[in-house]
């Protein structure tokens, strides 16, 4: 739905972004993650359309932007960081202000925008002025524009700014619904944590440049090979067994042992240990371990969040 | 036709913000129970046939569209630009002549409803005597031509206008309001085209005031029309020339304001109507209208050279995309080429001009002091574009200081010291002084003013074309190597 080619955009002598190349599918929720001056703004500008590309294609729903960019305009909503908004208008005017933007066909532009607003929570404020809403709300309007035209693909800059858990909770569910229904998503952000919970792919910019990019469980085994972590915690660390061996004995040998364990390490109580096995592998390591006596009290495997690929990823980079 | 005007997003927008109960309802009432005084007050008065009532009725139009409407276009636009929701419409697939005429009619569509208020009561007025229903008619054409052209000067500064900076455009163009309205009273004589940019002539000639046997009424081409026609003929195209920089602007934020092409399309098309007010005109010779029409010529050039010209970045990213392609010479023509092409036809169409009025008009007549004249126009055109396209290429954003300053420098500062000069020692070498300016050089004939404008042309010229192999072998590099902006 979205390819972008050997994207690059200046700025006079400055380069903000170079070579870009990604591939956002049906289906496909796609996080550009980068610190602030990556140039994800500017790569996201220049997929919409905004911004004149140096160089590169973009196509987007198999339309090329460059031949024709009305086209995509029509299949294609964009969701700017800081809503835009006509204050004088109510919130209603401001949705079929678009509606008829989008050649939306008169009889069901009413229709339209209540489901819209009723989508993002906004009912009660069909009325009232654009200029009176909070940035929240502001931000949940633009999302209802951004749908009103029922688009192909979804462009959001920093979607979430400014909103409320609850407003946050309701736009994820928005962009999820609109994943499933076969639309692509290209969402950039610098909250981490919620890009985790509702991307299917990332891709992390640097200096204008895609560092990192692929499947959220293929990023996150990167940097060092291992997909997971475990926290492992027993209680027999000191007691021994009848043989003579105490329960951290026997916990480091069943690790050394175990082809898919990396060497543990302590962070208070719990053990930590890089893990690159699968489900089974857990669940047979964690067999072996109480058949060998193990107390395990806790016992947690854990993905390496993007946050923490983020930071490695940046610091590989800026080092 | 229903998506441009009746379902215009935009136009109903600000129909809707504008017109809002019970503000436009309140407004409404005040100006209809103000006409209705007036009427009243006519009526017993000097009656509402002779004229003055529906004088007074149109002027009250034209303050209320040309100068309340104008303000309002700027800042309707500025502002939709300076908080970034012009963006929106750019990627809306909303055409954006469909966006232009939304702005350009609904920015002043309270402006329009008082209009509307006032201009039946002009009608009655014009039925009860004079101007008579025709000259209502014409008045009332023109007047909508002026708006929109004034309209869409507005549309110009407002989109061109930096963040909130509409102010200072508002009042330069208000000026030119003025200033045209004033040089209406005088299309009996001199030049009379920047009275056809008002409804001065129509009015005029509507109320008779034109008539008598020492009115020497100018013509097109010799052709004696209407004023009112003369006033369409000129407006028309002023209007889709104004029009076409806001529509690639509505398109794209990045976009110069004209392609190569329409740039030439648009001095011709003003040449074309300059020549038709000034040839045959009943008072002027060639040999008075040539220097007219070489600064005509040279200021509509450089103006349009300036919206021509690209900035660095634009040229830049050219010479990367061509290098991309494998494209050793991109086109000249393109958007972000560098200007020499156009400046070749600007100076050659300059020349031809008055090569065609000694031809035709002249039969060949003109003195040598006409080519003198011309040389240095053409020369100016070519320096001031090559030193803009250098300035740009060279210095990015500091180039518009960059260029001031020379201009100041090769403008401004030869006509002052050239003041002293013949104020302390001799006049006629402050006039020799005064010659390093185009603004005296090109209509002193003197050869002082023709050397230093061809001597700048070729410099700035050769600076130019060296500032762009610059950017091609030392910014940009090899097409091969990579990496060279770090």
């Amino acid at each position: 739905m979205i390819s972008v080619r050997d994207l690059r955009v200046d700025y006079d002598q400055f380069c903000a972004v170079r070579d870009l190349s990604l591939e956002v599918n049906e289906g496909e929720v796609y996080g550009l993650i980068g610190p602030n001056g990556a140039g994800k703004t500017s790569a996201m500008r220049a997929i919409v359309g905004l911004l004149t590309p140096t160089y590169g294609e973009i196509q987007i729903a198999g339309i090329d932007l460059r031949e024709n960019p009305q086209a995509v305009g029509q299949v294609i909503g964009f969701m700017p960081d800081f809503p835009p908004v006509y204050e004088d208008l109510l919130v209603w005017e401001f949705l079929d202000l678009f509606a008829s933007s989008y050649f939306i066909p008169k009889p069901r532009r009413l229709p339209e925008i209540d489901r819209r607003l009723d989508e993002v929570g906004l009912t009660e404020k069909r009325n009232a002025f654009v200029g009176e809403l909070s940035r929240g709300m502001r931000q949940r309007l633009m999302l209802a524009k951004t749908l009103l035209p029922e688009p192909k693909v979804l462009l959001l800059d920093e979607p979430a700014s400014g909103m409320d858990p609850h407003g946050r909770a309701q736009m994820k569910q928005v962009i999820r619904e609109f994943a499933d229904a076969g639309g692509s998503v290209l969402v950039s952000s610098h909250i981490l944590s919620e890009m985790d919970e509702f991307c299917s792919s990332v891709g992390i910019m640097e200096r204008g440049e895609m560092v990192v990019s692929g499947a959220v469980d293929e990023i996150s085994s990167s940097p060092d090979g291992s997909t997971t972590t475990l926290e492992i915690q027993f209680l027999n660390e000191d007691v021994k067994n009848e043989e003579g061996h105490t329960g951290e004995d026997i916990f480091r040998k069943i690790i050394a042992r175990s082809d898919q364990a990396g060497d543990p390490t302590r962070k208070g109580k719990k053990h930590i240990v890089a893990f690159d096995g699968g489900d089974e592998e857990a669940a047979a390591l964690l067999e072996q371990l109480i058949r060998h006596g193990v107390v395990v009290c806790l016992f947690s495997r854990k993905r390496e969040s993007l946050e923490d690929v983020f930071l490695q990823v940046g610091a590989k980079e800026l080092s | 036709m229903d998506k441009l005007i009746f379902d215009n997003p935009i136009l109903i927008k600000h129909i809707r913000a504008r017109l809002r109960r019970p503000q436009a309802a309140y407004l409404a009432i005040v100006v209809l129970c103000l006409c209705l005084c007036i009427m009243w007050a006519g009526w017993y008065g000097n009656g509402l046939d002779n004229g003055v009532i529906f004088s007074l009725m149109i002027f009250g139009v034209g303050a209320v569209l040309q100068l309340g409407g104008t303000s309002q276009v700027a800042s309707s636009i500025s502002q939709t630009n300076d908080v970034g929701i012009l963006d929106f419409h750019r990627v809306s697939p909303l055409p954006a002549h469909t966006t232009t005429v939304g702005f350009v009619l609904g920015g002043p569509i309270r402006e329009y409803m008082i209009a509307a208020i006032i201009w039946p009561f002009a009608l009655f007025c014009a039925i009860m005597g004079d101007p008579g229903i025709l000259g209502f008619v014409s008045i009332s054409i023109v007047m909508l031509t002026t708006t929109l052209l004034f309209h869409m000067m507005s549309m110009n500064a407002g989109i061109l206008s930096q963040r909130g900076k509409t102010r200072g455009a508002n009042m330069g163009i208000a000026f030119l309001i003025i200033i045209a309205s004033v040089s209406s009273a005088s299309i009996t004589a001199g030049l009379p085209i920047p009275g056809f940019l008002t409804v001065g002539p129509a009015y005029a000639e509507a109320m008779g005031q034109l008539d008598g046997p020492r009115v020497q009424l100018p013509t097109f081409f010799g052709l004696e029309l209407p004023m009112f026609v003369q006033s369409l003929i000129y407006q028309i195209p002023l209007i889709v020339f104004l029009t076409i920089p806001v529509v690639r602007r509505m398109r794209s934020a990045q976009a110069s304001l004209y392609s190569k092409p329409a740039a030439i399309a648009c001095l011709a098309a003003i040449s074309f109507l300059n020549l038709g007010g000034i040839v045959n005109h009943p008072r002027l010779q060639p040999e008075h209208f040539i220097p007219m029409l070489l600064y005509a010529s040279v200021i509509v050039s450089l103006l349009l050279t300036m919206a021509v010209t690209p900035a660095q970045g634009s040229y830049m990213n050219l010479v990367r995309r061509s290098r991309k392609q494998n494209m050793l010479k991109p086109s000249l023509w393109l958007d972000e080429s560098s200007n020499r092409a156009i400046l070749f036809v600007f100076a050659s169409f300059t020349w031809a001009t008055v090569q065609v009025v000694d031809t035709f008009l002249a039969k060949g007549q003109l003195k040598s002091d006409f080519l003198i004249m011309t040389g240095t126009a053409v020369s100016v055109i070519v320096y001031f574009g090559s030193a803009a396209q250098f300035f740009a290429l060279k210095y990015g954003r500091k180039s518009k200081a960059m260029l001031l300053m020379f201009l100041f420098f090769f403008w401004l500062m030869p006509l002052i010291l050239a003041a002293l000069v013949a104020a302390t020692i001799d006049p006629d070498a402050g006039l020799a002084v005064a010659a390093f300016s185009p603004i005296y050089g090109i209509g002193s004939a003197s050869i002082i003013g023709l050397v230093v404008a061809t001597s700048l042309a070729g410099i700035f010229f050769s600076l130019m074309v060296r500032e762009e192999r610059v950017i091609q072998e030392v910014y940009v590099g090899d097409p091969f190597e990579e990496d060279f902006d770090e």
